[in-house]
């Protein structure tokens, strides 16, 4: 009893202690939730890897790793450091109040981000992970916001904007519309692509927007059309049919 | 860096055929004097150039020495190019100068040059100066121009180095081209002195070569030397007598270039004894260099039982243009499979009109939706007209093959007047599909006006 007593007061003491993270296994996972700034966990990240949950908007199905194509595929389950075949959403994935994002931190930069959702399975290969649990709103939007500006357009920036359109927060998607408009055209059409993955109507709106808006360059309105024309929502597509032949 | 410095006085004298009238700075009117052969007007004119404008200072410095030399004033020339070297060493016209200078210096000199490489000749410029030198002294020169081809660590000036070869007329220059040709370790000056072998028509060469290689690659250089030289006893020889499948592909080529009844009559006989699947495949694709092959190919066609080698036989049909044979088959021929095929070679001959043709009575769904794709890829103008004016009473698969082809022919407008229309959503959304995946300035710019006048 008392060496229980004497561990949770060191526990808290020093913020660490051991944790479940999503569905994470064979790794090392210290727990430091005194931390609620992505960006602070990754100057003083003690391990290879940060781990953080956040919330994300409702209806957002549970991202994982697949393995097989098309209709042969089926959920595996994600690796820190292995690439997969295949990464995203079914219609059958389950829904999903929080995603866990792994960001691997080299010499104070993050070096790779993985987001999948809680249910999703991920091998560890024996990792350390820094685990700050939930975090602050604004603070993770800019800390994605710095990811993805600061990247050589590797698959890094994508995931950081991928996250930013599964933000719980409605101001992610105006920092999406404004980063589309940035004169970094390969960030500003991978900021479209996210715009496009939005939930509800905004997506749709914001896309209209951007194709419809003279000052923005050729390229986002291009892609901003594409991605109306090949969107699962029936009435993006009923809406650009209808300012096309109005 | 003959034919570099060629090219520069062609472009540079057809300037000068540009701006005669327009001739004002010294440096116009010495090219000027240069094309009128006055040597010494423009050696004046140069100087003049030299002191009027430091950007051009160094070429004409470097035209300058060029006159001298055309006026015969050797040491005046040499005194210029000295000058540019001297004031100007990181000039690209350094490079020109001491070209200019080996064109026209004592040939013992070049040849001491080249051989010592003492005055510091990069390996281009030596090449330049064995090429002047192959004609003069080739005895002494060619030993140098076979060190450039064997060790330099240039592929393209190991290439070069065969060329000079090759544009000399002396007999030592032929033989050291079959002695490469031969035993060259390096095997891309081998097959590149094979294919001048050809060009020279050294047919004798070529076929005691082909008797003693052994490399595969090697005696597949020879048969397309011996067809360069038109040589088609040896190809037949080797069709005759050899069994290695790309040895044999390599010879009906040769023979189809021939072009004549006789190489089409020895085709015919060859497919015709021929189990072979691709060695028959080789004879198709070799029909199509020919010009009067239509024949044979109708008659392949009427023969040969494989349905995959039928197909092929269309499509040679069309791309030999054979639009007449094609309307023919298309009557005569039933199954779907070979009346697909015929559409897609109307389409590759770029035949609309057949197409038109057998849109009016085709029945086939499918086949008229190949029809509609084959008029899209041709891409004649009147051909969106007469697509968007059969699209109402289209079926749907037809439609889809129309907002293809309007797609194809990046016809935005058309596009538009379709989808205005449309009422069915996923019809209507394929055109959207179409319209924006098109990568046109121009049809961009027609949607954002759209978008900018409705919104």
């Amino acid at each position: 009893m008392k060496a229980k007593v004497t561990g949770m007061l060191l526990a808290l003491l020093t913020g660490t202690a051991w944790a479940q993270v999503g569905g994470l296994t064979n790794a090392e996972v210290l727990e430091q939730t005194s931390i609620t700034d992505p960006g602070k966990a990754v100057q003083t990240a003690q391990g290879q890897w940060i781990a953080f949950s956040m919330p994300v908007v409702e209806g957002t199905r549970s991202p994982c790793c697949w393995h097989g194509q098309w209709s042969n595929s089926r959920e595996v389950g994600c690796s820190l450091e292995k690439q997969h075949e295949s990464y995203g959403t079914s219609s059958d994935s389950p829904l999903t109040e929080n995603v866990i994002a792994f960001a691997r931190v080299t010499e104070g930069e993050v070096r790779s981000l993985r987001v999948v959702g809680e249910q999703c399975p991920v091998e560890g290969g024996g990792a350390r992970v820094t685990w700050i649990g939930s975090v602050d709103s604004a603070a993770s939007l800019n800390w994605l916001e710095a990811v993805a500006r600061s990247n050589d357009h590797d698959s890094m920036d994508y995931s950081a904007l991928y996250l930013m359109s599964l933000h719980a927060s409605k101001e992610a998607s105006e920092r999406l519309y404004t980063l589309a408009g940035e004169p970094d055209g390969e960030l500003a059409e991978e900021a479209v692509f996210a715009i496009s993955q939005l939930p509800g109507e905004t997506g749709t709106r914001m896309l209209l927007e951007l194709a419809k808006d003279e000052q923005k360059p050729r390229e986002v309105r291009r892609q901003a059309l594409f991605w109306l024309a090949n969107s699962d929502d029936e009435n993006a597509v009923a809406a650009l049919a209808d300012l096309l032949t109005r | 860096m003959k034919m570099k410095h060629i090219l520069k006085k062609i472009v540079l004298a057809t300037l000068l055929a540009s701006t005669v009238v327009m001739a004002q700075t010294p440096y116009d009117e010495g090219q000027k004097a240069l094309r009128e052969q006055n040597w010494m007007e423009a050696a004046e004119q140069f100087k003049q150039a030299i002191k009027a404008d430091e950007d051009q200072a160094d070429a004409a410095m470097d035209w300058r020495a060029y006159a001298f030399y055309k006026a015969g004033r050797s040491k005046e020339a040499e005194r210029q190019l000295r000058r540019l070297e001297r004031k100007y060493p990181e000039s690209s016209w350094v490079k020109e100068a001491q070209a200019l200078r080996i064109e026209h210096q004592d040939p013992e000199k070049s040849i001491e040059q080249v051989a010592g490489n003492g005055s510091g000749m990069d390996e281009e410029l030596r090449l330049f100066a064995l090429a002047q030198l192959m004609d003069r002294d080739p005895e002494r020169a060619l030993p140098l121009v076979l060190d450039l081809v064997r060790n330099s660590n240039s592929e393209h000036v190991r290439q070069d180095a065969i060329f000079v070869l090759a544009i000399s007329d002396a007999p030592e220059a032929r033989q050291a081209l079959a002695d490469l040709a031969r035993d060259s370790n390096d095997p891309e000056v081998q097959i590149n002195a094979i294919h001048i072998l050809g060009t020279m028509d050294a047919t004798d060469e070529l076929q005691s070569l082909y008797a003693t290689l052994q490399d595969r690659e090697a005696r597949i250089a020879v048969i397309e030397a011996l067809s360069i030289a038109g040589e088609s006893t040896m190809l037949k020889q080797v069709l005759a007598n050899e069994t290695d499948p790309e040895l044999r592909k390599a010879a009906i080529y040769g023979i189809a270039m021939e072009d004549n009844a006789e190489s089409a009559s020895l085709l015919e006989s060859i497919y015709d004894s021929s189990t072979n699947t691709e060695e028959k495949r080789a004879i198709l694709g070799a029909l199509t260099m020919m010009d009067g092959a239509t024949t044979l190919a109708l008659k392949i066609l009427r023969t040969e039982t494989d349905p995959q080698l039928q197909r092929e036989a269309i499509q040679v049909l069309g791309i030999m243009d054979a639009t007449e044979e094609l309307g023919e088959l298309y009557a005569s021929l039933t199954d779907r499979d070979s009346r697909e095929a015929i559409l897609e070679a109307m389409s590759i001959s770029d035949d609309s009109d057949g197409l038109y043709k057998i849109l009016q009575t085709e029945q086939d769904a499918e086949l008229r939706s190949v029809a509609i794709q084959g008029l899209g890829i041709n891409g004649e103008e009147k051909a969106a007209d007469y697509l968007v004016a059969m699209y109402p009473g289209a079926s749907r698969e037809e439609k889809s093959a129309v907002i293809q082809s309007m797609m194809i022919m990046e016809d935005t407008e058309g596009l538009l007047n379709l989808l205005k229309q449309e009422s069915d959503p996923e019809l209507k959304r394929e055109m959207l599909q179409m319209l924006t995946i098109m990568d046109s300035e121009e049809s961009d710019q027609y949607l954002f006006e759209m978008l900018e006048k409705n919104g």
